[in-house]
This record gives structure tokens, C-alpha cells and sequence, in this order.
């Protein structure tokens, strides 16, 4: 009994953890992405006459697809950090799966 | 149109599929890809691309809200993961193979299956009885979440667990195959199979459709077909209708989320149909 409930309190601080630095990383990206996806757009509509509105636009979407394969990795690296070999061998499987796809993608 | 009351009009439209993707855990491509070509005349290419763009924005910008409400759950979001980016892959592979037309009739069926199931299970504000396998146990795919709406703290536990892996592992081989997000499949399989609250299949589906796309996303951008001028506006609105409907979400009740669940997957199955038909 007295096992059971240490092992769920350590799984729930182990959540706790994870959640709370994903979504710490989430939120930065998001605003950072957000950020240069509105001055990128701004400078296109008032028509600046140079190619940094598009690129501004591109790097902000850039960011913001990387936003969730840096939440996979971000909690991978904690799993294994608290010693959880299991969650973290999913995560590393989920990443190269995606990794994979991609190669395949770019392939066809 | 003026460029600006253009990029207004995205902009609008893609809150409104943010805000809607976010509430039912779907990337809101559904509505991204028929308005961008149909309304405002982009072609296929440029939609699909935008389209992948708003399934991660909507993932990004609800999770953001739905980890600190607690909602998500990481760990089970970590391990259906694992189905559907290997569906996504074998889809990939067997594309050429199988026939769309029996795959979009197939996911026509699922769909209007799940449309009913959700019906009936419409007055339902959270699953009872269950009874959680050993695989679940050993993963500990539980949690507990406080429910705002009904005031208190709900703990729940997966059951169908390898069930629930394989249907993840089929809606991932069904987007490759067909190019439809795998949300509208996920939450009822979530929901039906593994008998989790609403509100977490929905999170959680949420958390996983943007893992999925961003291998997508990556290749339309590689390949050039991200428009910055169509894909930014998108992703604007996007995020902003997702950080609107996670907050919005939080306080639905379950059974209501059902109700403007049960629509959205007979427009789905029809869609499904109709592509069958003229595929």
C-alpha cells in the first residue's frame, strides 16, 4: 500500500515536471513565432521594398513547426533525466519515426 | 480584394477554425483547405500547406492552455504517438497500393460509426465502470484533472490499450493515405476504445495531431509551398481561435462537447463519402 503511493506520487511530480516545462517552452515559441509572423506580415502590407517582410514570415513558421517536436524532445530529456528508461525510449522512438517521415516525404 | 481586407479575411476564417479545432482536438484543416480554395480560389497545394501549418498552430496554441489545466496527458498523448507517426509511415509506403476509393468509403463508415456512437453516448458526462487493462497499469496511463465545469477533481484511468494503439496506428496510415488530419479519428478512439473523459481524448488528441504534421509541414516547406502571404495569416488566426477555445473548453460541460462533436463527424463521413464517389 505504502509502495503504491510513493510510486503514484513520484509518477504524478514526474508529470508535474514535464508538463509544466513544456508548456513553459510551447508558450516562448509560440510568442517568438507569433511575434515575427505579424511584423513579417506588416511590413509585406505596407509594402516595404525589401525581402525581409516574407523571410521574417517564413522564419516565424519555421519556428512554430518546430514547436512540437521540441515539446517530444523537451520531454524525453526529462523522462531519462528522472530515470523513466521507458517514457523516454517512447519519445526517442516517436522522434526518429517522425525524422523518418520526413526523409520519405522529401523522397517522393 | 485589397491585400489587407485579404489577409483580414484569412485571418477571420482561420480564427474560427482555430477555435473550433481547439474545442474538438482536430487540426482545423477541415476548414482551412475547403475555404482556401473554395473562397478565396488558392490552389490544392498551397491550401494542403497552409492547412498542415494550422494543424500545428492549433496543436501549439491549445496544448499551451491544456497542459496547464492539466488536461493532456503526456504520457498517454507520448505513447499513441508512437501508433500514429508509425501509421504515417507505413501509409507512405503502401500508398500506391491500395485503393482511395475503398479507403475513403472505409473512413466514411468509421466516421458516421463514431458520429453514432457519440450520439449515443450523448447525455454521458464521463466514463463509468471502467475497468483498466494490465498494459495501462503498467504504463500508468492515468491522471486526474480539476473539471471545471462540474466543480471537482476528476481521476480516470485508460483501459483498451492495444486496441487503442492500433487505431492510432490506422488513422496515422489513413492521413498519409488520404490526406485528411487523423483527429476527427483519434478523439473517438479515445473516447469509445480507451473510455477516457472527453475533455482529455480531446486535449490529447490536441497534444498529438502536432507531432504528426510537423513531418508534413517540414516537406511542404522544403518543397516550396508554404506561402508566407497565405500560411502567416493562417497561422495567426490559427493561434489566436485556439487560445480562445482552450479557455472556452475548460468550462463546457462533457456532454455538450459531444453535441458539437456529433455534426462535425457526419460533415467528416459525408466528405469521405463524396470524395469515394468522385475519386
Amino acid at each position: 500500500m505504502e509502495s503504491t503511493r510513493t510510486r503514484n506520487q513520484s509518477v504524478a511530480q514526474e508529470v508535474e515536471q514535464v508538463e509544466l516545462a513544456v508548456s513553459r517552452l510551447l508558450r516562448l515559441g509560440t510568442s517568438v513565432a507569433a511575434a515575427l509572423i505579424a511584423a513579417g506580415l506588416l511590413l509585406l502590407l505596407i509594402g516595404a521594398p525589401t525581402t525581409i517582410g516574407p523571410t521574417l514570415v517564413t522564419v516565424g513558421l519555421i519556428a512554430l513547426v518546430c514547436t512540437p517536436l521540441l515539446r517530444v524532445a523537451a520531454a524525453m530529456v526529462i523522462y531519462l533525466k528522472l530515470g523513466d528508461v521507458t517514457y523516454g525510449l517512447i519519445c526517442l522512438s516517436v522522434l526518429l519515426f517522425v525524422f523518418i517521415g520526413f526523409l520519405i516525404g522529401e523522397i517522393h | 480584394m485589397n491585400p489587407i481586407l485579404h489577409t483580414l479575411a484569412i485571418l477571420g476564417t482561420s480564427l474560427v477554425a482555430g477555435l473550433v479545432g481547439s474545442m474538438l482536438g482536430l487540426g482545423g484543416g477541415i476548414i482551412i483547405v475547403p475555404a482556401l480554395t473554395l473562397l478565396f480560389g488558392y490552389d490544392f497545394r498551397t491550401a494542403v500547406a497552409a492547412s498542415a501549418v494550422a494543424i500545428i498552430a492549433t496543436s501549439t496554441g491549445a496544448t499551451v492552455a491544456y497542459l496547464r489545466d492539466h488536461i493532456t496527458n503526456t504520457r498517454i498523448a507520448m505513447f499513441l504517438e508512437i501508433g500514429s507517426t508509425l501509421g504515417a509511415l507505413s501509409g507512405a509506403f503502401i500508398a500506391g497500393y491500395l485503393p482511395a476509393r475503398i479507403l475513403f468509403f472505409l473512413f466514411a463508415l468509421l466516421q458516421a460509426y463514431a458520429a453514432y456512437s457519440m450520439f449515443r453516448a450523448r447525455k454521458t458526462e464521463l466514463p463509468e465502470g471502467v475497468v483498466p487493462d494490465r498494459l495501462s497499469q503498467r504504463l500508468q496511463l492515468s491522471g486526474s484533472y480539476y473539471d471545471k465545469a462540474l466543480g471537482r477533481t476528476v481521476t480516470y484511468q485508460a483501459t483498451g490499450t492495444i486496441p487503442g494503439l492500433f487505431l492510432m496506428y490506422v488513422s496515422g496510415a489513413l492521413a498519409g493515405l488520404l490526406g485528411v488530419g487523423g483527429g476527427a479519428f483519434k478523439v473517438p478512439a479515445m473516447d469509445i476504445v480507451m473510455r477516457l473523459p472527453i475533455k482529455v481524448s480531446t486535449a490529447t488528441s490536441n497534444f498529438m495531431i502536432g507531432v504528426t504534421a510537423a513531418a508534413s509541414a517540414s516537406v511542404y516547406f522544403v518543397r516550396g509551398d508554404v506561402e508566407p502571404l497565405v500560411a502567416g495569416p493562417v497561422a495567426l488566426g490559427v493561434l489566436g481561435g485556439a487560445i480562445l477555445g482552450s479557455r472556452l473548453m475548460v468550462k463546457l460541460k462533457g456532454s455538450t462537447l459531444r453535441l458539437l462533436f456529433i455534426p462535425l463527424l457526419l460533415y467528416v463521413a459525408l466528405q469521405m463519402a463524396w470524395k469515394g464517389v468522385t475519386s
